[in-house]
Formats: C-alpha cells, structure tokens, sequence
C-alpha cells in the first residue's frame, strides 16, 4: 500500500510566511507587559504576599504562549506553501479507436467500456490534476492536451469516434510522456483492446497502465468483391466474394448479393476458421448499380459484414474490385482477467485544516489567558 | 519660564493673595497664644519654667514677690512659613501633569501668600532627607527669586522618610510657625510618625495630600511588570481581577488613614487630586481653616 506523501505546492512561501511570521512573532514578544510604576508598594505586599514568588509561573506560562505562536506562524506558513496528500498528476489517456473497438461483446461496444473507463478515471481526479487525450488509430492525434478542466476533457472524450485505420499506440505514448504539465507526476492510461502491432511484445514503461478491453470473439468479413462482364455477352457478368473468418471457430453464414436494392444472389457461405474463402456466381443484368454483398454474420463487428461495389452498365469499363481488411477483434490482452482498479487518488488541500488548527490553537491560548484574569 | 508666562502666574498668584486677604483665617492661620515671646501687648504673667528665656524674666515683678516670673505677650507676632515640599521619587508619578508639578504649583500659592502676609517663607524640598531649602524669604521684592528657585528644583528622586525629615527639621529650625506639608503621603506609618513628631515639638502642621487617581486606574488584570517608584524593584505578577479589588480596597483605606489620623490630631488637612489645580481649588487650599480643637 502507497501511503499518500504531502507535497508542497508552493515550497517557496514556506520560507516567506516563516519569515515574515518571524518578524511579527519578535515584534509581540517583544511587547513586554505593561509597566505600572506604584508608589505603594507595602500595599501591593499585603495584595500580593511576596510578588516575585509569582515570577516563575510568568514566566512559563509566557513560555507556553510563545511556544503556540510559534506552532501557529509554522501552520500559516505550511497552509502558505499549499501542501496536498499527495503530488498532482497529469493523467494522459491514449485511447484506442481503431476498428477493433467496434466489436460488441456482451451488448456493449468495446468503444463504449473505453469511454466508460475514461469517465471513470476523470470523476477520481482532483481539481488541481491535469488530463490529457490521445487517440491512437492511424497517426497519434492529441484531442486535448493538458488542462484541468475535466469536464472539457470529457466533452473531447465523447467526440471521438473509431478509425478504419491501424492503432500506434506505442508513438502515442511516446507523445503521451512530452504531456506532463510542470510539477505535477505524469500517468499514461492506454485504454485498448490490444488490437495493434506489437500488442504481445509492447514493454510499457513505469506510470503506464493499460486497461485492456476485449475478449477472444472473432470477426468475420467480407474483405474483397469483384465483377467482370463476360466479353462476349454483356448482359452476363461474374462476381468474386471474398469472406475472411477471424475467428477460432468455423463460419457458416449466409450471403446475401443485391443490386440496385434487389437481391439477385443468395449463398450460404462457409469458411474454416482463420481462413479465407471465395464465393463466385455468374449474375446476369444490362443495368449497372450498386452492388452489395451482405454476409449475416453476428460477430463482433458488424461493420465489415458488408462490401458494396459499382456495377457499370453494359458495354461500360468495369470498375476495380472493392476491398476492405478484416478487423482482427481477438484480444491478445483477453488474458487480463480484471482491468486494473481504478484508483481514488483526489488531491485534497491541506491548508484549510492548517488555518483551522492555527485558529484553534490561537483561540485555546486566549481561554486560557482569558480564564486567568477573569479568575 | 518665558516673560509673559510667568506674568500670567504671578497675575494669578495675585489674585489668589488678594482673596487670602479677606480672609480671617486659612493655611496660615496660628492659634491665638500666650507665650513668653513673640508678642506686642503684655497680657499677664507666669511662673518661670525651666527652658523660658531669661530676657523675659521681669525683674521687678521677681523683687516684689520674691519670685522668677516671666511676661506673656499675646497678639501679633513675626510669622515664619516652612513649607515642606515632598521630592520623593513617588512624586514624579502623574499624568498628564506630575505630582510634584501640582505639589509645586501649591507651593507657588501658598508662598505667595505668605510672603503677601509679610510672613517669613522657607522652602523645604525633602525625600528621605531634608534638602537645601529655599529661603528664608521675605517680602514682595523676593517674589520672583522664590518663583525661580522653585521651578529649578531638582527632579523628584529618593525614598521618602518623613519621620527623619521631622526630626532634622525640629534639629535645625527651632522658630516657631506653621508647617505646610506638602506631599502624597506614600509612606503612611513614616508620615504618622512625623507628624507625631513635629505636634509634639510645638509646630502646627497643615497637611496638603495630593492623590494621583491615574495610579489605580491605569492598572487592569493581567501580566503588569510592577515598579516601585522609589525602591527601583519591580515584580512579574499575573494580577487578577480580585486581587486588583482587594489593592484598591487597601489604597482607599490608606488615604482614609492619613485624613482619620490628621483629624484625631486637629491637624488641617486637604485631599486634592494632581491634575492641575486651577485657580478655584488653589483659593480652597488657602483658605484651608485649621481644626482647633
């Protein structure tokens, strides 16, 4: 268990406060009590018995008294330095928003559990951190650097959205480390379903954390669709569907062939797992359109179950094939049985409680000046 | 002093002497007596006592009845005014004013108005001793070196022992007169003493107490760093609201005291408070009436 350690946020008003506080403190003590001249001075013995016996108990008494200014100009100047229980940080999340985080597991995409675990982490920071986001798919983009204004972090969490495009997060926390805002302590949070290159074998540094995300359900899309015209008859052409199966099971799904809104094809497909197969049909039409291939697949990205395809009319140039890559979804962190707690790590200030027990000590030593007079 | 200050207080010293005039009676006021010496008419005899003069024998009045008698006179008489004036350091108390400014400042009248009276007037400052005195001094063309002598007294210093100053007066100033005491009475047994003193040695003493009310009122409870004025002692003293009652309970005591004692002796005496006497309260001391009995 990390015991909190008080940081000081101002260090240098430690040494102003005490020296100024100094200064009062001899300027108080150095107000002697007042001096009564007496020209009776056999009555003030019949008052006081013998006046000096009482000295020793003046004296200790004003002992004590300094001794609580003293703890009370030490109090204001540690409240001056502004201490909290422990060093602010800037937290830096790298958020992951490539395809793979559209993969529904359980109802919930794996996009949402981010956003969910950003939220969290934001609501358990204090008002003096500072947050950052990186989203990682394609190059590394910082959406909000460093600020404390959580709320701010947040709206810019909720405006990202997922790319087709591969996850770096290794460069993003390499741009995470340059976020830190001066004094505080840096924490990279990389929020990913380990979907990226190098995911088995990525060595994250000290203050990195990784929440993975994600299980071990495959995909399965339709990563390639092709049509040519036959040369000799226009009106009839061949179309090329490829399916990819990223899963560790088998793929039996049907595909579904539209054009123009019209199904003109229906196949049952079927693919070994981890592989690749093709479905190849001679069609027959003069008009061109849309060409859809549809594969009814409930895995866990929905996206990539459709290509779509420009059929040219008759006589027409053919267009290229459509392509698309398969989303591979299968977590290398599934491994992670539990996320990393998320840890509750408010900076509180200190100085209230510093000023309350200067108040309080200051108000103890003016009972007890104030009962010894009135007694 | 500059000139036209010291007009102005001569003016008011005048007016406080024209008052006195009226007056039949006052601080200087001796009670009618019929002594061997100091008279003008011849009032009758007595038998002679061991320590009358010789000169005031009557010679043919012994030859007649074989007997030593001596004259009485009665009526007026030359007038010798000591004014003891307190310089103890006690008297430097005060505020605004000193004690001893005000103690001077009744000196001033009181002299004054003798020296109006034609009466002989020697200063006596005094602490714990009797200190060079001013005069003796008579007549109104030694107005303005009494007035000077006076303001260049020495600042107040010393104990107080009045039982020693009465003693040593009574040493060196055998003449009879009144006695005017002038003095905050700090040291209430020494003053009893003294007073006891100067009564039994056949001097009239009129006794002017000055009180100092800022004394009492300055002071509050709390940490106060007592001094002695006098003895230089101090004490650290935490003083509490009942002790503070119980000290201004004794100090009234205390100046009762001295009034009680005064008025068992029928000794004049007059309670007046240091902040400057103004010309009002100075014409009540003058006309202060000695308590015969």
């Amino acid at each position: 268990m990390i015991m909190p350690a008080i940081i000081l946020m101002r260090p240098s008003a430690i040494l102003w406060t005490v020296t100024v506080g100094a200064v009062v403190l001899l300027y108080l003590r150095a107000i002697r009590p007042p001096r009564v001249v007496v020209s009776r001075p056999y009555l003030w013995r019949q008052v006081l018995g013998e006046p000096r016996s009482s000295a020793p108990a003046w004296f200790r008494r004003r002992l004590g008294s300094a001794a609580i200014h003293v703890g009370v100009v030490l109090l204001l100047a540690l409240a001056a330095a502004d201490p909290c229980l422990r060093r602010p940080r800037t937290v830096v999340f790298v958020v992951d928003n490539s395809r793979s985080m559209e993969a529904v597991e359980n109802g919930v995409s794996r996009f949402a559990r981010a956003q969910a675990v950003l939220a969290d982490h934001l609501e358990t920071m204090g008002p003096r951190e500072y947050a950052a986001l990186i989203t990682t798919a394609g190059h590394p983009v910082v959406v909000s650097p460093a600020e404390q204004n959580l709320d701010r972090v947040a709206a810019a969490a909720q405006r990202i959205r997922t790319v087709d495009l591969r996850s770096r997060i290794a460069d993003a926390v390499k741009i995470a480390a340059g976020l830190a805002a001066s004094g505080t302590h840096l924490q990279i949070h990389v929020i990913s379903d380990g979907c990226f290159d190098g995911a088995d074998t990525m060595n994250l540094g000290p203050g990195t954390t990784i929440h993975p995300l994600g299980t071990l359900a495959g995909n399965a899309a339709v990563t390639r669709l092709a049509v040519r015209r036959y040369p000799n008859d226009q009106r009839q052409f061949q179309m090329i569907v490829e399916v990819t199966n990223r899963s560790d099971t088998a793929l039996s799904a049907p595909l579904r062939v539209d054009l123009n809104g019209k199904s003109i094809h229906q196949a049952d497909c079927q693919a070994a797992a981890n592989s690749t197969t093709t479905v190849i049909a001679d069609l027959e039409s003069d008009a061109g359109g849309p060409l859809v291939a549809t594969l009814a697949s409930a895995d866990a990205i929905a996206g990539d179950n459709c290509l779509e395809l420009i059929l040219p009319d008759k006589d027409q140039p053919m267009s290229p094939p459509a392509v698309q890559p398969a989303c591979d979804p299968r977590s290398p962190l599934a491994w992670c049985a539990e996320p990393p707690a998320v840890q509750t790590c408010r900076v509180a200030p200190l100085w209230p409680w510093l000023v309350l027990a200067a108040l309080t000590l200051l108000a103890i030593e003016w009972t007890l000046h104030h009962r010894r007079w009135t007694c | 002093m500059n000139r036209p200050a010291q007009l102005d207080r001569l003016a008011e010293l005048e007016g406080l002497a024209l008052a006195a005039r009226g007056l039949c009676a006052g601080i200087l006021e001796e009670p009618p007596s019929r002594l061997p010496v100091g008279g003008t008419e011849l009032t009758g005899y007595r038998d002679y006592s061991p320590g009358d003069d010789h000169r005031h024998v009557d010679w043919n009045v012994c030859a007649r009845h074989d007997e030593l008698r001596v004259r009485l006179y009665s009526g007026r008489r030359d007038c010798h005014v000591r004014l003891l004036l307190d310089s103890s350091a006690s008297m430097g108390l005060g505020s605004p004013s000193t004690r001893f400014e005000a103690a001077r400042r009744i000196a001033a009248a009181v002299g004054y108005v003798a020296i109006d009276r034609q009466a002989r007037l020697s200063v006596f400052p005094f602490s714990d001793r009797l200190l060079g005195p001013i005069g003796p001094l008579r007549g109104r063309a030694r107005l303005g070196r009494f007035l000077r002598q006076l303001d260049a007294l020495p600042a107040p210093e010393g104990a107080t022992d009045f039982r020693r100053v009465a003693e040593t007066l009574i040493r060196v100033d055998q003449s009879a007169g009144p006695v005017v005491i002038v003095s905050d009475l700090c040291d209430a047994e020494s003053f009893q003493r003294g007073l006891e003193i100067l009564q039994f040695a056949g001097r009239s003493a009129r006794v002017i107490h000055l009180i100092d009310p800022a004394e009492d009122e300055s002071l509050s409870p709390g940490d106060i760093l007592l001094t002695d004025a006098e003895g230089g002692q101090e004490w650290e003293v935490t003083l509490t609201a009942s002790q503070l009652r119980r000290y201004r309970k004794l100090a009234a005591e205390d100046k009762e005291r001295a009034r009680r004692h005064c008025s068992a002796r029928h000794l004049p005496y007059v309670r007046v408070e240091t902040m400057a006497p103004d010309r009002r309260l100075l014409g009540n001391i003058i006309a202060m009436r000695t308590a015969l009995p």
